[in-house]
């Protein structure tokens, strides 16, 4: 289904665009907050709901991600990443957050920060740019099925189920090595996938 | 220590997942900073294909009043920031209600706003009073001046008047020659104690660079008793002679007044414009 937010994304210029508007954010520009939150809400919804799986909770966690971008968008920095990541970033991590407590899995480990750690600054590592998001999107879920299904779960429960590798190994009763080879070859073998066809 | 390339793609896979924990997260944090671009590389690819990792999530649309409410949210953040000032500056002033803060503020503000009005007006206070004060020096400067001048003139009327009171006293009257017949002048002398006055009036006045000098001849010499400048013909004006020692009423043959160079000369040179016999 094409829905609004693919439709909004294809018609949108780019990175540089979503630079501007949080530029414009960080003036405290509501216009340019209404518009980043029309193009990237459905995304951001979607990760969270699928990472808290709850309504609610997704609602709770979208509203704190937007209130932050609103906050911290005079922090965001255009030379180490696009504002997808960023969002992207965000989102995961808060959602991952609101899981594990209430979960009441505690632990002591330590996290990416929310800011993503950009190396491939630009429109280059932004999936909704290049190619039509729903095509892209069809990409991903077609690579990710041919990738061998151990692989994938690890992939996904680390993903969307913010497991550590050895919370991984202990719910799969899996060696922890076996753990972190599933991860290196399937993040491997879908970075092969997703650079042939993207 | 570096690690390996297959180690690292492991801890790699991981950090872009979220995945990574305890040592490993560190030692690879480290190894990342300390990277080639080569492995570098390995680490880019591995959180690209991380960030297509969502597209794979079906599309869900958030409800149409999360929006409402996120907006409101940032339009009631502004006034909740404002709050929040308030409320640490009343933690910090210790404060229990940032109302207090608030009031505390105005009242600071409206203090110190008085207090610069009044450094204003004390800063122009002490302008006037310095103004004042240079008037008055000059007043008192001026002051002085006259008093000095008062004083030298008593003591001259004092040396005037102790010759006058003198029992013995002769009187050698000048008259004005050609060049200021109006002129007058009269020498009042003590010869015992060997002082006298010298009385003129209806003299020109003596240019800047000029005196009159006093002469007395003894037989055909000229010997001079001293300058004196003229600053107001009109009044009769007294001038004490210290120069005229000659006890010997009859060694003088007669006195002259001559307009010489500032400070006199040896010998007159410039033209005679008092003269008088003793009788």
């Amino acid at each position: 289904m094409i829905s609004f937010f693919i439709l909004a994304v294809t018609r949108r210029s780019s990175a540089p665009e979503e630079a501007v508007l949080l530029k414009r954010i960080a003036q405290r520009d509501e216009k340019a907050f209404e518009r980043l939150y029309d193009l990237y809400a459905k995304l951001t919804y979607s990760l969270i709901l699928s990472v808290v799986k709850k309504q609610g909770d997704a609602e709770d966690v979208l509203q704190e991600v937007f209130l932050q971008v609103w906050e911290k968008a005079s922090t965001f920095d255009v030379s180490k990443g696009n504002a997808y990541a960023w969002l992207i970033t965000l989102a995961r991590n808060r959602a991952i957050d609101k899981i594990r407590s209430k979960d009441f899995r505690k632990q002591s480990r330590e996290t990416v920060a929310d800011e993503p750690e950009l190396s491939s600054p630009g429109s280059e590592g932004n999936p909704l740019d290049s190619l039509v998001v729903d095509e892209r999107a069809q990409i991903v879920k077609q690579a990710l099925r041919q990738i061998p299904v151990e692989q994938r779960e690890v992939l996904e429960i680390a993903y969307f189920g913010g497991y550590s590798q050895s919370e991984i190994a202990s719910k799969f009763n899996l060696p922890l090595g076996t753990v972190k080879t599933r991860m290196r070859q399937g993040m491997k073998k879908l970075y092969s996938l997703l650079k042939e066809r993207l | 220590m570096a690690i390996d390339n297959e180690r690292f793609e492991e801890q790699c896979a991981a950090y872009v997942l979220n995945a990574l924990e305890g040592e490993e997260f560190r030692e690879f944090k480290k190894a990342l900073a300390e990277a080639d671009p080569d492995v570098k590389r390995i680490y880019e690819e591995m959180q690209w294909t991380a960030l297509h990792l969502p597209l794979r999530i079906d599309l869900a649309t958030p409800p149409p009043e999360a929006k409402q409410k996120i907006l409101g949210l940032i339009r009631r953040r502004g006034v909740s920031i404002q709050e929040t000032l308030f409320a640490k500056l009343a933690t910090t002033l210790g404060f229990r209600r940032p109302q207090f803060a608030l009031g505390f503020s105005i009242a600071f503000v409206v203090l110190l706003g008085g207090l610069m009005y009044y450094t204003f007006f004390l800063r122009e206070m002490i302008y006037q009073r310095d103004q004042q004060i240079t008037v008055l020096r000059s007043e008192l400067s001026s002051q002085q001046k006259r008093f000095a001048e008062l004083r030298e003139d008593l003591a001259r009327k004092e040396e005037i008047l102790k010759v006058l009171q003198s029992p013995k006293i002769d009187v050698v009257i000048m008259n004005g020659l050609e060049i200021s017949p109006t002129g007058y002048g009269k020498i009042i002398w003590d010869p015992d104690r060997k002082a006298a006055i010298l009385q003129i009036s209806n003299l020109p006045p003596v240019p800047k660079d000029k005196d009159y000098q006093l002469w007395v001849i003894k037989g055909q010499k000229p010997v001079s008793a001293g300058v004196f400048s003229l600053t107001d013909p009109v009044k009769e004006t007294f001038f004490k002679i210290d120069q005229l020692v000659e006890p010997n009423k009859k060694a003088i043959s007669a006195f002259a007044v001559t307009l010489e160079p500032k400070g006199g000369v040896p010998q007159p040179t410039g033209k005679m414009y008092l003269l008088g016999k003793p009788s």
